[in-house]
């Protein structure tokens, strides 16, 4: 996506409200040296800052979708503060890891062992499905839309058309991945 | 396990924490003792997540594809314009260096014209020296014709030669409205005592003739050349260091063609210092070119200093120390010295000639 000059705050807001997904690009490098900045300064390293960027672009489109986000700060400062949490989140996680590495790898693999769940063979599942269904699931359990606004973006008639299709299609990825797993894979 | 719409939306109220209060309770003592409802909770936890991989991996990977495309593409683009910028820089310079070449060898009728047009200029230009040498001084110095470089002649179109009012006043010093006198017929000769009535009436046949003329050479063809233009004409008297007062005046002098009346505007004739020490001889005639190419120097043959990259408006003074002649502009000092071409305004660097002419 090819900007001249900056994006308002709000317009960016509307942009993401309407699902304008171009407006990511825009986001990601605008805010990428900001980051990256923060966390070559927090004990971070190159490798790590385009997948924070990106989470963190992806957390900032995804509050906003919510219904009863509101604005209260600049947008970019509002994004350094989610970009902080992923950053802390992820030295968390790193610490985390290597104490369980260090005194309890063999009871990890065990408990491991004891779910009998593939997650890619879901992932796979989900990524074969036809695309109103992908996009109606993705837009409510991700993106966080209500049935209003997966009806405009969607073009159906009305909120219980979408919630009736809504069932429809999980019902329908429900039946595929229970071909692939036992019922007992999933106590 | 099939799964009715009323349980999935209860489900999916719980994993999204809508649930609250007695339903939320209600809901956990069911699964504590339902293992159907916690098998189905478990499955759609499953696909839930399955969903919402699928869709950040969609995500990252749309800003990772444009995001990157966009860093590869604009670079190119910029290293493309440059290239080409440079290309057709070096293409015109190239151009217009052999075609002054071939020009200059062949005389044809396309340099003839452009002769012709510099004449008209010349004769306007000669009149106009004529008047200003009546108003600034009473004895006439001759000077010579105007010569010109033709190194700094760029071959470009030709100017526009339709001499109206307005621009002929532009030919020489802007004034502002302050200084600008209006003189009637009556009035010059009143305040010139040596110009006579016929002398005018020489200068306005000759200006109608030289307009004729221009006019005339601006029918015949339409191409245009750019030449260096001549913006003003002034006299500086030098300052010389056994006497450091200062007479500084500048004349203009334009014709307003469109009335018969001679209208002669003066103005800017400054005299800072007593006039005491004036001495004629030493008084340079100054003229101000506009530089087609940009150039910034000088060329003075002994007798007329032409200035290139410098305006009438700009403050400028004349030093002279042991027969050389030096220009002062701000706080830089140039040496002048004559030769029949032009030169390059060279800084004097010398502390102790600086602060010699600087005092």
């Amino acid at each position: 996506m090819f900007v001249l000059g900056k994006i308002s705050d709000e317009l960016i807001v509307e942009k993401i409200k309407s699902g304008d997904e171009k407006i990511l690009v825009y986001l990601y490098e605008e805010h990428h040296s900001l980051i990256k900045s923060f966390i070559l300064k927090n004990g971070g390293d190159e490798n790590i800052i385009d997948d924070i960027v990106q989470d963190t672009v992806i957390s900032l489109w995804r509050n906003v979708q919510k219904p009863k986000f509101l604005l209260q700060a600049k947008l970019s400062t509002y994004t350094l503060a989610i970009a902080k949490n992923k950053w802390f989140k992820e030295l968390k996680k790193r610490s985390r890891f290597r104490r369980v590495d260090a005194t309890h790898t063999k009871s990890m693999k065990a408990s491991n062992t004891s779910v009998n769940l593939d997650h890619s063979i879901i992932v796979q599942i989900v990524q074969e499905m036809d695309d109103t269904c992908r996009k109606l699931l993705s837009y409510f359990y991700f993106d966080g839309l209500n049935n209003k606004s997966i009806a405009q973006r969607l073009n159906f008639a009305n909120t219980n058309t979408v919630k009736s299709k809504k069932y429809q299609c999980f019902k329908k990825l429900q039946s595929t991945v229970l071909e692939k797993y036992k019922k007992d894979d999933f106590i | 396990m099939n799964i009715n719409q009323k349980t999935y939306e209860l489900i999916n109220s719980y994993l999204s924490g809508e649930l609250q209060g007695g339903k939320l309770d209600a809901f956990k003592a069911e699964l504590k003792t339902n293992k159907d409802l916690r098998e189905k909770l478990k499955l759609q936890e499953a696909i839930i997540a399955g969903i919402q991989e699928v869709r950040l991996n969609e995500l990252k990977n749309y800003i990772k594809n444009n995001a990157s495309r966009e860093k590869n593409k604009q670079r190119p683009i910029i290293r493309i314009s440059l290239t080409i910028a440079a290309s057709v820089g070096l293409i015109l310079v190239v151009f217009f260096s052999i075609r002054s070449l071939i020009n200059s060898d062949t005389g044809s009728s396309y340099s003839s014209n452009y002769k012709d047009s510099l004449k008209s200029i010349e004769k306007i230009k000669a009149i106009e020296d004529q008047e200003i040498n009546q108003v600034t001084t009473t004895s006439t110095p001759t000077y010579p014709k105007n010569s010109r470089d033709t190194q700094l002649l760029a071959i470009a179109p030709i100017p526009e030669l339709e001499i109206t009012d307005e621009e002929l006043t532009e030919l020489n010093i802007e004034l502002t409205e302050d200084e600008v006198i209006d003189i009637e017929d009556n009035e010059i000769i009143e305040e010139l005592e040596d110009f006579d009535s016929e002398s005018i009436d020489a200068i306005q046949d000759t200006i109608d003739y030289s307009l004729a003329d221009t006019k005339s050479t601006n029918d015949d063809s339409n191409s245009m050349i750019r030449t260096d233009q001549l913006i003003a004409t002034s006299y500086k008297s030098v300052r010389s260091f056994s006497n450091i007062e200062i007479t500084d005046s500048a004349s203009s002098a334009s014709e307003n063609i469109g009335q018969k009346a001679t209208s002669i505007q003066i103005a800017q004739s400054r005299t800072k210092t007593t006039q005491k020490t004036i001495d004629k001889n030493s008084t340079i005639q100054i003229e101000y070119w506009n530089s087609v190419v940009g150039f910034y120097g000088y060329k003075y043959d002994g007798n007329i200093l032409q200035l290139f990259g410098i305006t009438q408006n700009d403050i400028i003074y004349l030093l002279s120390l042991d027969d050389r002649l030096y220009l002062k502009k701000g706080n830089q000092i140039y040496g002048i010295e004559k030769s029949s071409s032009t030169k390059r305004f060279s800084a004097v660097t010398n502390p102790i000639l600086l602060r010699i002419l600087h005092e």
